[in-house]
């Protein structure tokens, strides 16, 4: 092997090297629930982050014209304020896990992508109260 | 006898069938004796034959509605039609084993049957315990781990019915059977590496596998397109490919698979990169199983996330294991392997080298980031996940890396470069650089240009060897061009069919750069009779309605879409956009499609009017040229049946083959 094809292999490897780690670093998501943002704010506020949780019941409302989407999103423990725009609101029930993609701002969430779960052994969680061992586990679940 | 009974004996007497069939193979190979491999190869049909019992123990369970089977309770519905209860074997992990199992005894069936022929004493006994070890690995599971027969004492009188998406397109009755076909063929040049190395004949299991490689990659490949094209006609966002795990796990394997195809290649026509080729091969099958693994275990979040269970931990033993058996037998004779000569970059090997170890990379990167969620999770306890654009950003260089070397590699003669090739280089340059122009002056982005340029430039390699070898044949044979080509089409199917794959795999590139980069998306609530101007397109919102479909409730709302300008060409008629409702979930939104070369429209019903249906939430997304994604999918399958198909010239000149 000459020189020449040995630095040209080192620059390549090199170059591979800075896309996939610089990538990697740079399109980490964090996967949070209500409570670990209100522990740790800083680092989750304007950011892109999934939060999961459940639909709290009797929280979501949909506005037809501007296509806006409300809802609560709760651990059980604490909740957070998510506001959607073109979230197929038909998509998801009360009380169900859910986990919703954007980024934290202003004291609530700006989802951009609801992540519905699609499992084969796919139960409907019973209405009622969730432990939030219960609620983390669904998380896990969904995607 | 009940279907679970006979399905649990006929389980239990297919891996005694398989123990027996390792344990014969391998006293034929201790004792060097033929006896024992003849009879090892009795137990090959026989284990089909119990698999195939179980199978149809699965079948007949559901068809009858047995519902004292678990997994009948658990998968399937009165209510199913009779398309769904027939693929529902395949709805679930204990069914999907079973599939997996019994293709994988069909195939051990067929190598046993031709490798009386094809191998000789020293290797068929080591390549036939290969494949019957894998089995044993596949019948012990569904035996001692997930039992696709368990029984329920206290069985309901009906069940839940199949995962809706299951239901929600045909396709789900073709792609996972086609990926699976896929996934166990690689199992083949798996055995016969194994056996080559253990036997230390080191070069003609190359030959041997060559067809076998092929067949596995071409429903690789086929299942790939499938499963993007279902994801597109259900998923309802207008996409094919998002980086799920449970897509890495599809394209990791055919990444590798794709790099044994090439570096064969080599090995077969100039004795280099042994090395290289067990390692691949290796590779490519246990990648098959890492597959499963992810997806199985619960240990990665994914659109696919099937329930937690021992099952991961069984997979991560096998691949474990895979592992070692290939590279531990590759250290072992690693400093026999002799190569036949040197390799210089600028040759075909060369190419086919450096295309090769991008594949190689390519499944490295999309390992790495599947996997970087579990590296981050283990080292600082936080839950992360990777994004698509991290896969997008990476693939970019990658996937135009390997568009300039696919057209490079096959133009460039072995061993080294010539004066000729050169002008067939310039007319590739000028080609690459005509179409980045050109897009460029169509003000497209210039990631859209490049992948014209590549396509074109592709072309060009394509038709100049082509119309190359034409031209001598028609000058030495004084024949009609036309006629040239036929017959050089006919004789050389390997290299023709080489063209039309690599030709669909421009076009693949293409109709992704187009499609990822111009999507256009828009959502509106249009009032009944209302009518939405976009995309130089008009619609009119008729009706809001439910419809009862035996085993879904379906909301439809038909739209009339007229074009008004070109953006909305070929867009006119009428739409049902549907939302399903299956008892069990959520319902799911099934969008409606025009397809047309130029623009897909793609309808979804989002929301609607649950009280007097006067009202209707819709999302238009119209996406350039998909249709030619799919269009390249069929030439790249059809290329690799032009290549296997079998042909009465080529016959003789296989087994011609030197045997060792």
């Amino acid at each position: 092997m000459k020189p020449k094809h040995i630095f040209g292999i080192v620059l390549i490897v090199a170059a591979l090297g800075y896309l996939i780690f610089g990538g990697l670093g740079n399109n980490l998501v964090y996967f949070i629930t209500p409570s670990e943002y209100f522990q740790n704010q800083a680092k989750y506020t304007g950011r892109p982050v999934r939060l999961g949780g459940l639909v709290k019941a009797g929280t979501v409302k949909y506005d037809k014209n501007t296509l806006e989407l409300h809802f609560v999103v709760t651990d059980g423990v604490r909740e957070v304020g998510v506001q959607s725009t073109g979230t197929p609101p038909a998509l998801f029930k009360e009380n169900q896990g859910v986990v919703v993609e954007g980024k934290f701002a202003g004291g609530q969430f700006d989802g951009n992508n609801l992540l519905v779960k699609h499992s084969e052994s796919y139960q409907a969680p019973k209405a009622g109260s969730y432990t939030p061992e219960q609620i983390k586990k669904i998380i896990q679940e969904t995607k | 006898m009940t279907p679970g009974l006979l399905g649990t004996i006929a389980l239990t007497v297919t891996l005694l069938f398989s123990v027996l069939g390792l344990g014969l193979a391998g006293l034929a190979s201790v004792l060097k004796d033929r006896r024992y491999l003849l009879a090892a190869q009795r137990f090959a049909p026989l284990s089909l034959l119990g698999a195939l019992t179980a199978f149809g123990a699965l079948e007949w369970a559901l068809l009858s509605n047995d519902f004292t089977v678990v997994y009948v309770a658990s998968n399937h519905s009165l209510k199913d039609p009779l398309w769904v209860t027939l693929v529902t074997p395949w709805a679930a992990l204990e069914g999907s084993i079973l599939l997996w199992g019994m293709l994988q005894t069909l195939y051990t069936s067929i190598v046993s049957t031709r490798s009386g022929k094809t191998l000789d004493v020293w290797r068929a006994p080591i390549a036939l315990a290969t494949l019957f070890a894998i089995q044993v690995f596949f019948f012990a599971v569904m035996v001692f781990v997930v039992h696709p027969f368990d029984s329920l004492p206290n069985p309901p009188a009906d069940g839940r019915g199949p995962n809706p998406l299951l239901q929600n397109h045909w396709m789900m009755a073709v792609h996972p059977v086609l990926m699976y076909l896929g996934f166990v063929g690689l199992s083949v040049p798996f055995a016969y590496a194994v056996a080559a190395m253990v036997a230390r004949r080191y070069q003609s299991w190359i030959f041997e596998t060559r067809w076998w490689t092929l067949v596995a990659w071409g429903f690789l490949t086929a299942a790939i397109f499938a499963g993007k094209w279902w994801s597109y006609e259900i998923l309802g966002w207008g996409g094919y490919w998002a980086w799920d795990p449970v897509e890495n796990a599809s394209i990791i394997p055919w990444f590798l698979a794709t790099a044994f195809l090439h570096t064969a290649q080599v090995q077969e026509r100039k004795g280099l990169f042994k090395g290289w080729n067990f390692a691949f091969i290796t590779l490519a099958f246990a990648a098959t199983v890492f597959g499963t693994f992810l997806t199985r275990s619960g240990v990665i979040q994914s659109v696919h996330a099937f329930a937690n269970g021992p099952v991961g931990v069984v997979f991560l033993g096998f691949l474990l294991a895979t592992l070692l058996v290939g590279f531990g037998l590759l250290s072992k004779v690693g400093s026999e392997l002799r190569e036949a000569g040197e390799v210089r970059w600028r040759s075909r090997e060369g190419a086919l080298l450096a295309g090769s170890l991008f594949f190689g990379t390519f499944a490295f990167v999309v390992v790495l980031g599947t996997l970087w969620p579990l590296v981050v999770e283990a080292v600082s306890g936080t839950k992360v996940s990777i994004g698509a654009p991290f896969f997008n950003q990476v693939s970019a260089p990658l996937g135009v890396s390997m568009l300039l070397l696919m057209g490079i590699g096959p133009v460039l003669p072995w061993r080294n470069t010539t004066a000729e090739i050169n002008r067939n280089l310039l007319a590739m340059l000028s080609a690459l650089v005509f179409g980045l122009a050109l897009g460029l002056v169509l003000s497209l982005t210039v990631g859209v240009s490049l992948a014209i340029g590549l396509f074109a430039y592709n072309l060009t390699a394509v038709w100049r060897m082509v119309a190359q070898s034409v031209g001598e044949r028609t000058r030495s044979l004084g024949v009609s061009p036309g006629q040239a080509f036929v017959g050089l089409a006919g004789q050389n199917r390997r290299r023709f069919g080489s063209h039309i794959v690599h030709v669909g795999i421009a076009l693949a590139a293409l109709a992704i750069a187009f499609s990822q980069t111009y999507r256009f998306t828009e959502q509106k609530t249009l009032n009944l009779g209302q009518t939405w101007r976009t995309h130089g397109m008009e619609i009119r919102l008729l009706s809001v309605g439910a419809r009862d479909e035996g085993n879904r409730t379906a909301v439809i709302a038909p739209v009339e879409v007229r074009s008004t300008s070109r953006d909305g060409w070929a867009s006119d008629g009428l739409y049902d956009t549907r939302l399903n409702f299956y008892s069990q979930s959520a319902p799911l939104a099934t969008p409606v499609i025009r397809y047309s070369p130029y623009n897909d429209y793609y309808f979804v019903l989002e929301e609607f009017d649950h009280q007097k249906g006067q009202w209707a939430t819709l999302k238009i997304i119209v996406t350039p040229m998909v249709f030619w994604l799919w269009a390249a999918g069929v030439i790249v399958v059809l290329g690799t049946v032009y290549i296997l198909w079998p042909s009465g010239v080529r016959q003789p000149s296989r087994s011609a083959l030197p045997s060792t």
